[in-house]
């Protein structure tokens, strides 16, 4: 499995676009940032009436890991059209600080943070 | 039990959560701030990576019925020397740096396993135990290299270097032979006997 990137709002079909920025408001439960920033969004896909999200979290013993799954479902179930939200915990590739957008890290940094 | 798998999940998933159990009573003991503070972080990866290996326990093929529910499991498959808290900070340094690589070598070896659950688990457990790997073996030096903390380190190298070789033992019980494991039962006590000779070699620490 390669790396993959967050894509982000601008990219992908105009109906995963709005996902993507739906998930911009889902901050993590430890820093104000978004799930998307994070790099924890591996996949993020519109079936239908489906929304699938491919997820992972920065540790396996990560205590937000409910609170993320229940903020990022609440979160897409209130996008038009979405009345369903299946969610996949992905853990290859391991998260590193690699994957926070350009966004997350400067955020991280502003708190003080070394990524 | 009847097939490897399900019974490979249970056995690192029980010595995880035991291993996270016995690492929590030293985040509020351990001889330094700073090693509370990583005995509380690796009581953390310790324990997620039992909760995750138990879930993937649910969707385990041949998963008897007996062995899916945790809670309700009469028997548990952790390593007896892992049943009762560690008496000195050394029998902790022991278990990170002598058990918990033996069971992170059964990781590495599952890293390419068909089924994909257990192959993604590993490659984040393994990339969380790089950091325990480090930091035992550096106490382990540190212990080692102390007047007054030697004899001890060694007498928790002692107790834990059997039951450990033993536990490699049968951890991997026809796991290899379902394709589960890339290394079998001989060739991952051979290698844990040969790296972790090096390591006590290294500090001056003698190899029971």
């Amino acid at each position: 499995m390669t790396t993959p990137r967050p894509p982000g709002a601008n990219a992908g079909a105009p109906e995963t676009r709005s996902l993507w920025a739906a998930l911009q408001d889902v901050a993590d439960p430890e820093f104000p940032v978004s799930v998307v920033d994070m790099g924890l969004i591996y996949g993020l896909r519109r079936e239908g009436a489906t929304a699938r999200v491919q997820l992972t979290f920065t540790a396996m013993g990560c205590p937000g890991m409910d609170f993320i799954v229940h903020d990022i479902r609440a979160r897409l179930l209130q996008e038009p059209g979405i009345s369903r939200v299946e969610l996949e915990i992905v853990w290859d590739p391991p998260w590193t600080k690699n994957r926070l957008t350009e966004k997350g890290r400067e955020r991280l940094q502003r708190l003080g943070m070394a990524v | 039990m009847t097939t490897p798998l399900p019974a490979l999940l249970v056995r690192l998933a029980d010595n995880k959560y035991l291993l996270g159990r016995r690492f929590s009573e030293w985040s509020t003991a351990a001889p330094a701030l700073e090693a509370a503070v990583a005995a509380a972080a690796m009581t953390q990866d310790e324990l997620g990576h039992a909760r995750s290996l138990y879930a993937a326990l649910q969707s385990a093929p041949d998963g008897p019925d007996a062995y899916l529910n945790e809670g309700r499991r009469l028997q548990r498959l952790g390593a007896p020397i892992l049943r009762r808290p560690f008496r000195h900070w050394a029998e902790f340094v022991a278990a990170a740096g002598l058990f918990d690589r033996a069971m992170t070598l059964v990781f590495e070896a599952a890293r390419n396993c068909g089924y994909e659950p257990l192959r993604q688990r590993a490659a984040k457990i393994l990339q969380e135990e790089w950091f325990h790997g480090q930091y035992g073996q550096g106490w382990l030096r540190q212990l080692a290299a102390g007047p007054k903390t030697r004899a001890a380190m060694q007498a928790a190298v002692d107790q834990f270097w059997q039951p450990t070789a033993d536990w490699l033992a049968t951890v991997e019980a026809g796991a290899r032979a379902a394709n589960v494991l890339t290394k079998n039962t001989e060739a991952l006590r051979q290698a844990w006997l040969d790296e972790t000779r090096a390591v006590l070699s290294g500090c001056g620490l003698r190899a029971p």
